[in-house]
């Protein structure tokens, strides 16, 4: 009951690839390729998306109509529970004058709908309610008029009604709106200004007198609870990919326990077991079948706890730093974050002594966590051209946003460490090509830096492996590994090092810390700056911690934990509010 | 109908053919200009080849006038790869002129020294007032284009006032310069004609600055300098000393230009000895798509089209200036085809266009 439309609305490869298994699922897709380098460098765009939403000035950015007069609706809004689904979609039938149960519909699918801002704030009847009834009234305009054409017929001679026009007192002369889009894609320009709440969509539209409604104000079938109810409803958690792997994640013993081993003794022995991922104090495990994973989390001690912070095989700190119950409120208040002013007016420290009566008292509310109750989930599948996200968001077309950014090419990378149009070859002696054996007495020796450039990209696997290419064709994690194989090859005294593994894959950033780890052996002092905790943690002999400026903490790792490094920071923003 | 950033780089063959298709399109655009002087372009543009390229005397006028050209041009290649924004060729040349020629003029120095001294004296006078803007930009971060720009103005005005006044030739009273001795005149390789030793500088200049760009050190950093300042400073380059190495060798190789000049065709100072050359090899720099190589053939072309244009212009009437507006309309199409290239031209957004990553 719930196919879609492909032939009539062409939208992105990747979101098509991805459509047989979400068939009858209304689970979200952000969808985007990776963005070219080079062609942002030239076209001086932020982003170049080749599976990009709809343009909202099209009416096929908003409704398609197949050959058996049935619609679906196109909406950049999810339905979280709260019916939006079912009441977007009354909004469009009212106006389009279709049966609502003919009228599937889209949400939050960037490659197929428009961005009207994300579903929050109790705003989506209201903002998005206006753009969908604009554009259905377009529409049925636009369908009124084709029918005008066919009966040859002025148009005040001709009734909407149901999804179909007929000819008022004409007895039986009627034509659906399937038989009159036959089967095109409703390529109708609308005008529409602005994006996100603020998008205008058609403000000259047609549309009905709120009196003669017959299918706003009236009670229909939620659209959301039968799929939900008989379990064809597919969420995040039974997406499945193509090579996807089952795991676990092996739960630390307390929020703030470090891992110090994991004995894979006996591991390979499950049938089925893959391998250990271990990410700083990220511990999980993957293999080709649910039980084989839950044996091999078992193993390493997922089941254990809280016997013991030792007793599985992977051995993790005992940390005790949860409060104690009596103790919480206290905690809370010590940690407490921003406190933002509702409204002022008049000043209580002037009032209060002319109260007559004053009331001292302390209110405790307690601890609420503004979250998701059922376990967070997300699918990311990452190709070398592309990548597909499958989440619960309540704002896809942002996330699309950021996760295009988090992906793409820091813009620093091209700022100071490499010259993007030339070649890797050169690139990859830029600071040495003055000394032997690349040069000597000025003469610049091409097949000693060819050679050089051929080991270092092996070495670090950059790819493309071709050292002509200009380097700013590269991907930025491989442009991030061009500089670390040119700044590392020479065995450097000191380091200064900063963010060295953002951006990489997960083989690349095994790779780096190697490389760092062995030029520390090599006695090379390095200097780490990182935002990523588990990696500052991992690698380091000595944690210390900045705050304006100043270092408000300084000592060996072993004396660190995650809770300290961050109370220190967080301390440092404290004492900076006080003196403020 | 819009413009689309290319995803990938230029292939080879498209580089190469942009130069090419910013001549055609010059022509074309002159061709109209011809029209409305009430001339058809195609025997127009017959008379200026063969004025250019026919017979010995044509040709070889054509690589005589070719040579200060080459040499501003490759003044302008190395400044503009090193993103040393140098219009100042003209004063340059100037100064190199005049430095040659007085130089050229000195009977205490013996004569066997008297051409290479001349050829030095010029290299130096270019490179040291090229030395001026680039000081101003490297100390106080003065803008180069309006300094080299201005510079001209100043050494234009100084040798006009030298030559109505302490220079002025005495044996005419004319404002040029006194002649150049006899023996400093310059060698010439082809009896009857004026391919003299400056001609043959150019071409070996030619030769050197391609190997410095491309085998040594110094070129290497002028090019990572120009392409990203950032990264030269990052990667632990000298970006003031690569800056002004660059401008020194512009600058002199301006004032060679200036030398073969006084040396080869005119023997001394006059108001004209540069004619626009120094701009000229801004065009010329362009056309050849700042390689070296390219250098000869873009030179060439500015050459012919400046000696053709003065035949062109007595036998149609065709005023001769077409050949000024000629070399400006070819730096703006050079310009306009290397932004061009750079993308490409739709006619239609086809649906497929999105589904392809």
């Amino acid at each position: 009951m719930n196919t879609r439309p492909e032939d009539l609305h062409k939208t992105g490869m990747l979101a098509l690839d991805r459509r047989a298994f979400l068939k009858g699922s209304a689970g979200l897709v952000v969808a985007f390729a990776i963005v070219d380098p080079v062609a942002v460098m030239a076209a001086g765009a932020s982003s170049t998306d080749s599976v990009a939403s709809p343009d909202s000035g099209k009416l096929y950015a908003w409704l398609a109509i197949r050959p058996d007069n049935t619609a679906t609706l196109f909406t950049g809004k999810v339905e979280t529970g709260t019916g939006v689904q079912t009441a977007l979609g009354q909004i469009a039938a009212e106006e389009l004058e279709f049966p609502i149960d003919r009228l599937d519909i889209v949400m939050g699918t960037t490659s197929e709908t428009v961005d009207q801002g994300p579903t929050y704030g109790s705003m989506s009847v209201r903002y998005a309610g206006p753009q969908i009834r604009h554009a259905a009234a377009v529409a049925r305009k636009a369908l009124l008029d084709l029918a005008a054409d066919r009966f040859k017929l002025p148009p005040q001679q001709l009734e909407v009604r149901e999804g179909a026009v007929s000819v008022i007192g004409g007895a039986g002369q009627s034509v659906t709106f399937g038989e009159l889009v036959a089967g095109k894609r409703l390529d109708i320009a609308i005008e529409a200004s602005g994006t996100g709440f603020g998008l205008k969509v058609a403000p000259d539209a047609p549309v009905k007198d709120p009196s003669t409604y017959a299918v706003i104000g009236q009670s229909v079938r939620r659209k959301d609870i039968p799929g939900k109810v008989t379990g064809q409803f597919t969420y995040i958690q039974d997406v499945k990919v193509d090579g996807m792997l089952h795991g676990r994640v092996v739960r630390p013993y307390g929020v703030g326990a470090t891992l110090e081993s994991v004995d894979e003794t006996g591991l390979k022995d499950i049938q089925g077991f893959v391998q250990v991922v271990r990410k700083g104090n990220f511990l999980g495990v993957v293999a080709e079948t649910e039980w084989a994973a839950i044996q091999a989390a078992e193993k390493l001690g997922s089941g254990l706890d809280p016997q013991s912070p030792q007793a599985g095989q992977a051995k993790w700190s005992d940390w005790q730093g949860l409060p104690e119950q009596e103790a919480v409120w206290d905690t809370l208040r010590k940690t407490a974050g921003t406190n933002t002013s509702v409204a002022a007016k008049g000043s209580v420290d002037l009032a209060l002594p002319f109260a007559e009566k004053t009331i001292q008292a302390t209110y405790k509310t307690p601890f609420q966590m503004h979250g998701s109750i059922g376990p967070s989930c997300a699918i990311a599948d990452v190709r070398t051209d592309g990548a597909t996200f499958w989440s619960g968001t309540q704002m896809p077309h942002q996330m699309r946003a950021d996760m295009s950014q988090m992906l793409g090419i820091p813009e620093d990378r091209i700022g100071a460490g490499l010259v993007g149009s030339m070649p890797v070859r050169e690139n990859m002696v830029l600071s040495r090509y003055v000394e032997a054996p690349f040069s000597r007495r000025g003469w610049l020796d091409w097949q000693a830096i060819l050679d050089f450039a051929r080991r270092q990209i092996a070495a670090y696997d950059v790819r493309p492996t071709d050292p002509h290419l200009p380097v700013g064709l590269l991907s930025g994690g491989n442009q991030q590994k061009a500089i670390i194989a040119r700044e590392l090859a020479f065995s450097p005294r000191v380091l200064v090092i900063a963010q060295p593994t953002r951006g990489l894959d997960v083989s690349a950033i095994a790779f780096v810390h190697r490389a760092l780890m062995n030029l520390r052996d090599e006695g090379c002092a390095i200097m780490l700056i990182s935002d990523d905790l588990d990696e500052i943690f991992q690698l380091s002999d000595r944690i210390a911690v900045m705050y304006e400026g100043e270092i408000v903490r300084d000592t060996p790792v072993e004396e660190a934990t995650v809770p300290t490094v961050g109370l220190a920071m967080t301390e440092g923003r404290m004492a900076g509010r006080n003196a403020a | 109908m819009r413009l689309v950033a290319r995803p990938n780089r230029n292939s080879p063959l498209r580089e190469a053919m942009m130069p090419v298709a910013a001549v055609a399109a010059s022509l074309l655009i002159c061709a109209v200009l011809i029209l409305l002087a009430g001339a058809n372009p195609l025997t127009a543009f017959g008379i200026m080849a063969k004025a250019a390229f026919w017979g010995k005397f044509a040709l070889t006028e054509t690589l005589a006038r070719a040579a200060p050209l080459i040499l501003s041009g490759l003044a302008a290649l190395v400044a503009l790869r090193t993103r040393f924004w140098n219009i100042g060729g003209e004063g340059q040349i100037i100064v190199g002129a005049m430095a040659a020629a007085w130089v050229g003029a000195l009977t205490s120095l013996p004569t066997p020294l008297l051409i290479p001294f001349m050829l030095i004296g010029a290299a130096l006078a270019g490179a040291a007032l090229a030395a001026v803007p680039a000081s101003l930009k490297t100390r106080l971060g003065v803008d180069e284009v309006v300094s080299t720009l201005m510079l001209n103005f100043i050494v234009m005005y100084l040798m006009q006032a030298l030559l109505s006044g302490p220079w002025k030739d005495p044996v005419t009273g004319w404002t040029n310069s006194p002649s150049i001795l006899r023996a400093a005149e310059f060698p010439v390789f082809w009896k009857g004609t004026r391919l003299h030793l400056g001609v043959l500088v150019a071409f070996l200049a030619v030769g050197v600055v391609g190997v410095i760009m491309k085998r040594t050190t110094l070129g290497l950093s002028m090019k990572i300098v120009g392409e990203n300042p950032r990264a030269a400073r990052h990667a632990g380059l000298d970006v003031t000393r690569v800056t002004l190495a660059a401008a020194l060798l512009s600058g002199a190789l301006a004032g060679l230009a200036g030398a073969g000049e006084i040396g080869g065709i005119q023997f001394q100072v006059i108001a004209s000895i540069s004619s626009g050359y120094g701009y000229a090899g801004i065009v010329v720099a362009m056309l050849a798509r700042l390689s070296a190589a390219g250098i000869i053939p873009a030179a060439l072309f500015i050459a012919a089209i400046t000696t053709g244009a003065d035949e062109m212009s007595r036998q149609t009437g065709v005023p001769f200036f077409i050949a000024d507006a000629m070399q400006g309309i070819c730096l703006i199409a050079v310009l306009v085809a290397m932004t061009l290239s750079r993308y490409q031209i739709r006619f239609r957004t086809s649906p497929e266009r999105r589904a392809t990553p």
